[in-house]
């Protein structure tokens, strides 16, 4: 046992120092270094949406994700927040809008391939997509909502009546129409997933050099997985006080993980973001304070690994990103 | 009720029948073996978070993907358990609610786990690239690194002192920016390497009992359910050989029943004929009962009526013969005191002829003094004429009766006249006065009624039963108490009814046989009193004949009152007065 963990703490080191020498040399050569396609990676490329979703309730949930009627004013839909097409699934904002012009505690997370996240929102309280759903809605800085008023609302309209059916309309029955339609909100063939598929020539040599990086760096420690990130939970602040440096003052929002489970342990701590489209739901972290990607690998590597990532390492890493997203 | 007697075996049969058969499939075997296998399967994945987690520590997985995918499906295993009808079982509720609470707890520890591991890894990998870039106290930095190295293969507090030891070394080390950077990592590594070992341990000393809990209650349900299903199989095949054994009896029966029934067809013609020639006959004999029974009828109508008079005669042979003996011997001594008359008139006669001498006239009114005293002429003088009186009056009641006899017995038309009742009455009374005055008084409260559409003749024959029932009735209580009784006839006048009464205080009529006092045949007198015939009678008359009514109200002891309504027939009566 002792020889097994000195050989793989040793193995890493040796791949840790080859990959920091490579670091700077041309393409090809870094390809070779860094991984060969098909080899066993810690990404594994977005799967389509299961064909099981029944195409009915993908419509009604896409017809509720766009539904201001749920929140109280008849102002906000989770599409609002969630711009699928402009922000990557999330705001573009520091801290959402809600209704009344009300500000919300955490930056919006992107709702595209949320469903391969363990849990859902910044501090995982919930389990599901299903479970996902009250929060915004019932959220006083966001939809603002009431189950009652918003069901009330939607019956009247014979069309949901008939959209919902049989089943009838309920909070289980929107929650359920909601979450089946984010499961079909993947983003699959990024030309990543088709370098990981095999195709050697899908990444330019940069972003290759930024996978190397991601790698080397460690950041691959946490965002790894199909999202790149969102399975599992992280402390903010590993290496370096991120909330002493941040000069303004912790809020709830900063308690992270430590709202959710009352564990000391878990304060600070937040699930790691997936970077999937990461590219394109600036500002970064929970509180929205890192506005461009660069800030956010050059903060990551200062709290997280203590590092100080030189500038054109983020480039790349930031070049590989950029990759991640179709 | 005939259909529940006849077909009520059904209504338990069939519900039984559908019950046993319901409860000898195991109720949803599916779900139940679907839930042995959920609980298997989270057993096995249970062991997989095991694996996957030490394969994380050591560095063998590089994505956590197959942790959350795993949780994931046990948490779908257990949303599939808790649907299921299985986990209705109390059994196996408990051990999915242990199981859940286990699954929660593992994804507490593994969320840890993860956390501690990657900063750990993370760490442990800046550790030797850091070490590699120190100038100044290379024995230290590598004593540090060795420290590690044993930390990540057996991380007991020993070594954890160490690395703090070695940490504390470098800390003495001059001031380095690189220095500094492997003494944070070394402090990372040296907080997170316990957890990291923690959750590990914690995992693998986690007992798999809630799963096997789970599994056994699942099992078990299973199992009691297919033997409860057994023994309601063996209940549904028991009913199921009953069922057959009776279907096969009644069909040989109604085999039985047709071939009977053949055999039937062929001779049920000629029992037709047979039949119906029985029928004709039996027609032409009917036609003829009826005939005779109405023949007997009117037959026994006449033969009570002579029967009343023949039995009536004896007395009235009496009543008449009472004023034929007194007048008689009236006449007798009419006859004498005549007689005598006409022997004194002659010696009066001869007194007084002019040639006697006055002598002779003298002795010849001496003799006819004697004469005179024989001939007792001063009694005849004053008894002649009482006998006389006396011989009328017999005379006069003979007339009556006869006259009575002529009313009771005139003959019968075939249509109704205008009747007086009260002459009727009193006709009838004096023909039974035999039949009574022995033992009552009559009394007659008469004249309240007009003349009466009736058959004038057969309203006698009643009134005459009812008077020599009443008679017979009081002359019982007689016998007993030799106490003369009372007969009393009233009539009288209702809207639509003419009335008569016949009350006697005789012995009244039992309780027990007032029902039956009507019926032909029936009787309570001596064998040869009575024909039983009377009261039948009565009513066939009042009430078949007349549309009238006969009805009565007796007390045991005290009497009877027979009452006799007859219509009155207003618009034909009047005309008939007219």
């Amino acid at each position: 046992m002792i020889a097994f963990a000195a050989a793989s703490l040793a193995g890493g080191s040796m791949w840790a120092w080859s990959a920091h020498g490579a670091a700077d040399e041309p393409a090809e050569t870094a390809r070779a270094a860094v991984a060969s396609p098909m080899s066993r990676e810690p990404i594994s490329p977005i799967l389509p949406a299961p064909a099981s979703l029944s195409p009915a309730k993908v419509a009604l949930g896409k017809r509720l994700f766009s539904e201001r009627r749920l929140s109280a004013d008849g102002t906000v839909a989770c599409s609002d927040c969630h711009d699928l097409a402009l922000h990557g699934g999330a705001d573009g904002k520091p801290l959402p809008t809600g209704i009344h012009g009300r500000v919300g505690r955490v930056n919006t997370p992107t709702i595209w391939n949320a469903d391969a996240n363990v849990r859902q929102f910044w501090d995982g309280r919930a389990d599901s997509l299903e479970a996902q759903v009250d929060g915004p809605l019932l959220n006083q800085d966001e939809m603002g909502g009431m189950w009652t008023a918003a069901l009330e609302k939607l019956r009247e309209d014979p069309s949901y009546v008939s959209a919902f059916g049989r089943e009838g309309i309920s909070p289980t029955t929107v929650r359920s129409a909601i979450a089946t339609y984010e499961r079909t909100l993947v983003t699959p063939g990024s030309r990543f997933d088709r370098w990981l598929a095999g195709d050697t020539h899908a990444l330019t040599s940069s972003e290759l050099g930024g996978y190397a990086d991601f790698k080397r760096y460690g950041c691959i420690s946490c965002h790894q997985g199909r999202n790149v990130g969102g399975n599992m939970f992280e402390t903010l602040g590993i290496m370096g006080d991120y909330f002493a440096d941040r000069g303004t003052p912790e809020t709830e929002a900063d308690l992270g993980r430590l709202s959710v489970t009352k564990r000391e342990e878990d304060r600070h701590r937040f699930r790691v973001p997936p970077l999937r489209l990461a590219a394109r739901t600036a500002p970064y972290f929970h509180d929205g304070q890192v506005p461009t990607l660069e800030d956010a690998i050059r903060a990551m590597g200062k709290y997280q690994l203590g590092t100080e990532i030189p500038p054109p390492h983020i480039a790349r890493i930031a070049a590989f990103i950029e990759s991640l997203a179709p | 009720m005939t259909f529940l007697r006849r077909y009520g075996v059904l209504f338990i049969v069939l519900p039984a029948l559908v019950l046993l058969f319901a409860r000898s499939a195991v109720s949803d075997p599916d779900a139940m073996n679907q839930t042995v296998d959920a609980a298997r399967r989270l057993r096995e994945l249970d062991a997989r978070i095991d694996v996957l987690v030490l394969e994380e520590s050591a560095g063998l997985s590089l994505d956590y993907d197959a942790l959350t995918h795993t949780f994931r499906e046990m948490h779908r295993l257990e949303a599939q358990i808790a649907a299921s009808p299985s986990s209705n079982a109390p059994a196996v509720a408990r051990g999915l609610e242990r199981t859940t609470a286990h699954i929660q707890r593992k994804e507490r520890i593994v969320e840890d786990f993860q956390s501690s591991n990657s900063a750990l890894h993370n760490s442990s990998t800046y550790l030797p690239i850091v070490a590699a870039e120190v100038a100044e106290g290379r024995t230290v930095v590598a004593a540090l690194l060795a420290s590690v190295v044993l930390c990540r293969s057996d991380c007991n507090p020993d070594v954890l002192a160490r690395i703090q030891g070695d940490i504390a070394q470098v800390a003495a080390l001059p001031r380095d920016p690189k220095l500094d950077l492997l003494i944070e990592h070394a402090r990372v590594f040296a907080s997170l390497a316990p957890k990291v070992e923690r959750a590990t341990r914690q995992l693998s000393t986690m007992d798999a009992a809630p799963y096997d809990e789970l599994y056994v209650a699942a099992r078990n349900g299973r199992e009691a359910a297919v033997a409860r299903a057994n023994h309601y199989r063996i209940g549904l095949i028991a009913l199921s050989v009953a069922l057959v054994v009776t279907v096969v009896s009644m069909i040989m029966r109604l085999r039985r029943a047709l071939r009977d029934y053949s055999s039937l067809n062929e001779t049920l013609e000629a029992r037709v004929a047979e039949r119906t020639r029985e029928l004709s006959t039996s027609r032409e004999q009917f036609k003829q009962l009826a005939e005779e029974g109405r023949l007997l009828e009117a037959e026994l109508r006449s033969a009570q009526k002579l029967e009343s008079l023949g039995r009536l005669s004896a007395g009235i042979a009496h009543e008449i013969n009472t004023p034929v003996q007194f007048i008689s011997d009236n006449m007798h001594y009419i006859k004498e005191a005549f007689t005598s008359m006409k022997d004194l008139v002659q010696v009066y006669r001869g007194a007084t002829r002019a040639e006697l001498v006055p002598e002779q006239r003298v002795a010849t009114a001496a003799d006819a003094r004697i004469a005179d005293e024989i001939a007792d002429t001063d009694y005849a003088l004053e008894n002649v004429p009482a006998a006389l009186e006396g011989a009328l009056e017999g005379l006069d009641r003979i007339a009556t009766i006869v006259r009575s006899l002529k009313d009771f017995s005139h003959p019968d038309k075939s249509e109704k006249s205008a009747v007086d009742l009260d002459s009727n009455i009193r006709s009838t009374a004096t023909i039974a006065t035999n039949e009574y005055k022995h033992v009552a008084d009559l009394t007659l409260d008469l004249g309240h009624l007009g003349p009466v559409a009736c058959h004038g003749g057969e309203i006698n024959q009643v009134l005459l039963n009812l008077i020599v029932n009443a008679a017979h009735a009081i002359g019982d209580v007689v016998k007993k108490t030799n106490q003369r009784g009372q007969i009393e006839i009233r009539t009288w006048q209702e809207p639509d009814w003419a009335c008569i009464s016949v009350r006697d205080t005789g012995a009244g009529i039992p309780d027990d046989i007032r029902d039956k006092i009507f019926d032909p045949f029936f009787t309570t007198k001596e064998v040869g009193k009575g024909t039983g015939q009377g009261l039948a009678l009565a009513r066939r008359i009042i009430v078949d004949k007349h549309g009238g009514e006969i009805d009565f109200v007796s007390a045991v002891g005290e009497g009877t009152t027979f009452t006799i309504r007859l219509p009155c027939e207003r618009a034909s009566m009047l005309a008939m007065v007219a």
